[in-house]
């Protein structure tokens, strides 16, 4: 569901929007697709949201790309381990899919995309 | 006899097969509403996340089945939603009658359907359903009325105050995790009333999760209460202690002092009353705390090390002395304790 609200917020936006079913897909559309932004939720099956994380910053071809991540936890701990895999914003849940929207924009002005 | 006995048997064979058909007809049944559901289920998710993003409305459903997948597809989008989007949401739910639905709910017979509805208002409930949660308050099933108490504490006024915390009283001892749940629900919507729960008149059990809750929310208008508590039995007076610590309220001093000094009460006690002192930061807990520094416990001598770290220049000034002293164990903690 919260994919769903995501996707229809960014797509409202008028952003092009792709949706991956779990982590696996999520890092397969990132390698091939090379979208601007990702946004990737921190549970998600298959692979969690820090292990794609960590994957894309392993490969230079990713290693740049900006994300977004939802989480449920809002732990010192989650946090930091976040932004220092890279993560450029952290947004807790529950959230407002309008201040994500606010966010996206935030993070794609700063990388000039 | 034998006529008697192929007689019983018959009767078994016919009931086996009515028993078999029944079963078959009922499982059937379920299937077909779990298909129709699953083919629902997607649609309704899209129209959801279309008109949260302001881009198209959800007409009232047909059916049982509609409304039912609407409210579970609604219910689950609401836990991760929050602004104005979930507004949004909580208005289409109760334009389409869902609060009239979960009040018929609770005077259901079965404890499943009453659940059902709690979880359902305890998610769009605003004050207009006050009367109904209140009803909830009195079900047989302590769930039922944890959940509405957790709700009356959201929406609720001063008038359902005490009803909300009878509620707690009474649901701590079964239903622990429901009962901490409004616990927290009266500490973040309706914090004065958290004060009927930290009296000494109250259960152990009641008074320890108010006493959690107003130190993890920093209450500070309840620091006297938590100061009153240092003196109670040991593991509330290591939670109020700890709680203190996070408010960081300064009366609370000559109490923490007294706790940390007291060599008859309990280690966590007295390491919670030294980790408080040092979050205060007041500087006049300086010489309390260098007293704990040689503590034979452990535990405490390293609070108090950290502490000191904590209480300004002159709880540095302890450390670097005691660093550069004779015995080495404190050096090494006042060291450590310099260096973080």
């Amino acid at each position: 569901m919260v994919r769903r609200l995501v996707a229809a917020r960014l797509a409202s936006d008028g952003y092009e929007v792709l949706e991956a079913a779990d982590g696996e897909q999520a890092l397969m559309l990132a390698r091939t697709e090379h979208p601007d932004l990702l946004v990737l939720d921190k549970v998600m099956p298959k692979f969690d949201g820090f292990e794609v994380v960590r994957a894309l910053r392993e490969d230079p071809r990713t290693a740049g790309m900006p994300i977004v991540m939802l989480t449920e936890r809002t732990s010192e701990e989650d946090v930091l381990g976040g932004l220092n895999l890279g993560v450029e914003e952290y947004m807790p849940k529950p959230f407002s899919p309008l201040e994500l929207s606010a966010r996206v924009r935030r993070v794609l002005a700063r990388v000039g995309t | 006899m034998t006529a008697a006995v192929a007689g019983v048997d018959a009767a078994l064979c016919l009931m086996i097969v009515v028993l078999i058909q029944v079963i078959v007809v009922v499982r059937a049944a379920a299937i077909r509403r779990k298909v129709r559901y699953n083919r629902l289920r997607p649609r309704t998710e899209a129209a959801i996340a279309d008109l949260v993003s302001g881009g198209g409305d959800i007409p009232e459903p047909r059916s049982r089945g509609e409304r039912a997948v609407l409210h579970d597809v609604a219910i689950e989008a609401l836990a991760d939603l929050q602004g104005s989007e979930r507004d949004q949401l909580v208005s289409l739910l109760r334009h389409h009658g869902y609060p009239a639905e979960a009040a018929a709910g609770l005077r259901a017979a079965r404890r499943a359907k009453r659940r059902r509805a709690a979880e359902t208002l305890a998610a769009i409930a605003t004050p207009d359903d006050i009367p109904i949660l209140t009803g909830g308050l009195g079900d047989r099933d302590e769930l039922v009325q944890a959940t509405c108490a957790r709700v009356l504490a959201e929406v609720g006024g001063p008038e359902v105050t005490d009803a909300v915390v009878a509620t707690v009283t009474r649901t701590m001892t079964r239903r622990p995790g429901a009962a901490v749940a409004v616990v927290l629900a009266i500490g973040m919507h309706n914090s004065p009333a958290l004060g009927d729960l930290l009296g000494p008149d109250v259960p152990a059990s009641v008074r320890a999760t108010a006493i959690a809750v107003a130190g993890q929310l920093r209450l500070a208008e309840h620091a006297p209460a938590l100061i009153a508590c240092l003196g109670d039995r040991d593991d509330l007076a290591t939670s109020a202690a700890y709680g203190l610590g996070r408010i960081g309220d300064a009366r609370a001093v000559p109490e923490l002092a007294r706790l940390a000094m007291a060599t008859e009460r309990a280690l966590p006690a007295r390491v919670a009353a030294v980790k408080a002192l040092g979050a205060i930061g007041d500087p006049a807990a300086v010489d309390v705390v260098r007293q704990q520094l040689p503590a034979a416990e452990w535990p405490v001598a390293a609070a108090a090390a950290a502490a000191l770290a904590r209480l300004g220049e002159a709880g540095l000034a302890v450390l670097r002395n005691t660093a550069t002293s004779g015995r080495p164990e404190l050096a090494e903690l006042a060291g450590a304790a310099l260096g973080q």
